[in-house]
């Protein structure tokens, strides 16, 4: 008898110490979750338009070949660069040599930005270089292209034969802190003739 | 025989649903009206970020059914970038909730920088919101094409006990004392120490004599002349509040932005200087405050 009543209780006293545990210790977290993707800044050397042998190439990089025996003659290479990146970017273009004597003149011409390519300022364009051209690149959105014309021309002083100068033009994308590069190399030399 | 395996059969169902309940009410029980529950849940979240003449990332902040999370999703970010999130906090139960603690998981602090509103000591009342601010910034060493995962967990805890009672209740702990109907939740002993302190503190109230006296003084401001001034109003909504205060049910309390202490200070020094304009003000104040227990 003694023992029923005292399971009885000892059930009794169980129930009331969980029922009050279970409310003061009453807890409840609210949760912020968070998920955050970052961009891409990307261009991409999308295709080349030259008369020079092109000796590598990749999606940054275009290496060219080509010779030179007369004065004031000049080179047209065209490269249209792809902003294959989430971002908008800004382009910035330099050029560097080894020829000390500057016997060499460069100029770039930009068109664009355009979401297709135009063939009058491509492969299809009466002159070169095309007509529109801009002598400073404009901000290239994402997923568009911009189109340069590059010309070197040898100016009054020939370089010795079998001398190779190089020519190195680097367009910069830049997105905040964040760049991606375009290497195009020419070596030029002169043979006896 | 047969009395005990009933008795015990119906105390065992007793037990178990009392178990049931008691778990029910633990895990939110917004379902459930329970006798006492405590309850917090988003209403509202509102997102921009600090692009203004380009939009290239975007951040979205939505709720999710439960009320219990907000989910944000930023696409396109980069360094500098800094989203803002604003969200709204509710106490939908009829307990006040003391925040704990807010924690901020971020696996990856080279790359993003999370401040977000601590709201630890906070007390909110029933039906009260309280407003906070997420920022995710993104810093220079963050990757490309990368996805980074952060968390916040806002946890708070069910204040049963303490917080602030209305002039009722406290009208209701001295009656009995007075030999008016009632039960005191209060002893007689505490209550008198209570007074005790408000009279050293207080340039308003002094509470003199015997404690029968004291407790009479007490009743009568908390009760008012049956055509009370705003003078009488705002002394009995002050007393009350006096009494939250050293009772310690207004710790961790603001009404409309202030503390218990500031809106006693504003309150006396109304009628210490007689700006009768400004009695309403303070009368609405310490009532708002007295009555943030629910």
């Amino acid at each position: 008898m003694h023992k029923k009543i005292l399971t009885v209780f000892a059930v009794l006293l169980l129930t009331l110490a969980i029922t009050g545990y279970a409310y003061t210790k009453w807890q409840e977290t609210l949760q912020i979750q968070g998920t955050l993707n970052s961009a891409k800044v990307q261009i991409t050397l999308q295709a080349h338009n030259t008369t020079l042998q092109v000796i590598e190439q990749t999606t940054h990089k275009l290496w060219l070949r080509g010779t030179m025996n007369s004065q004031n003659k000049t080179l047209w290479t065209g490269i249209i660069i792809n902003n294959t990146g989430t971002t908008p970017v800004t382009i910035t273009q330099t050029t560097q040599t080894n020829d000390t004597q500057n016997r060499f003149q460069t100029q770039t011409l930009y068109y664009g930005p355009y979401a297709t390519v135009p063939p009058e300022k491509w492969d299809n364009s009466p002159t070169l270089p095309p007509s529109g051209g801009a002598s400073s690149p404009p901000e290239l959105p994402a997923q568009k292209i911009l189109i340069t014309w590059q010309n070197i021309t040898m100016l009054t002083e020939l370089i010795p034969v079998d001398t190779a100068i190089e020519i190195t033009v680097t367009y910069t994308a830049t997105f905040q802190s964040w760049t991606e590069t375009i290497t195009i190399k020419y070596t030029i030399t002169r043979t006896i003739g | 025989m047969k009395t005990k395996i009933l008795a015990s059969l119906i105390l065992a169902i007793t037990a178990l649903s009392l178990i049931g309940y008691s778990y029910a009410c633990w895990n939110g029980g917004f379902r459930i009206d329970c006798y006492s529950k405590c309850d917090l849940i988003f209403t509202k979240t509102v997102a921009w970020d600090n692009e203004i003449e380009k939009d290239v990332a975007t951040v979205t902040a939505r709720i999710t059914y439960d009320k219990d999370t907000i989910k944000i999703v930023i696409k396109n970010a980069y360094p500098s970038y800094t989203a803002h999130i604003n969200y709204t906090i509710k106490n939908v139960g009829n307990r006040p909730a003391q925040f704990t603690s807010v924690t901020i998981l971020n696996p990856n602090p080279e790359a993003l920088q999370i401040t977000t509103t601590d709201h630890t000591g906070t007390v909110l009342g029933p039906c009260q919101t309280i407003k906070g601010t997420t920022k995710v910034h993104i810093l220079q060493p963050a990757r490309q094409k990368w996805q980074y995962e952060f968390e916040i967990r806002i946890s708070a805890k069910c204040k049963p006990y303490a917080y602030p009672r209305t002039i009722g209740f406290w009208k209701n702990q001295f009656a009995p004392y007075l030999g008016k109907p009632g039960k005191p939740q209060i002893g007689a002993e505490t209550l008198e120490g209570y007074l005790n302190q408000i009279s050293s503190q207080s340039q308003v109230f002094e509470f003199t004599g015997n404690r029968r006296q004291k407790f009479t003084q007490a009743y009568d401001i908390l009760e008012m002349p049956k055509r009370p001034t705003m003078l009488d109003k705002l002394k009995a909504q002050l007393l009350a509040l006096w009494l939250n205060q050293v009772a310690g049910y207004a710790e961790g309390y603001t009404y409309k932005g202030m503390t218990a202490q500031q809106i006693i200070q504003g309150s006396e020094n109304a009628i210490l200087n007689g700006w009768t304009k400004q009695y309403e003000y303070w009368k609405n104040m310490c009532e708002g405050f007295n009555n943030l227990g629910g």
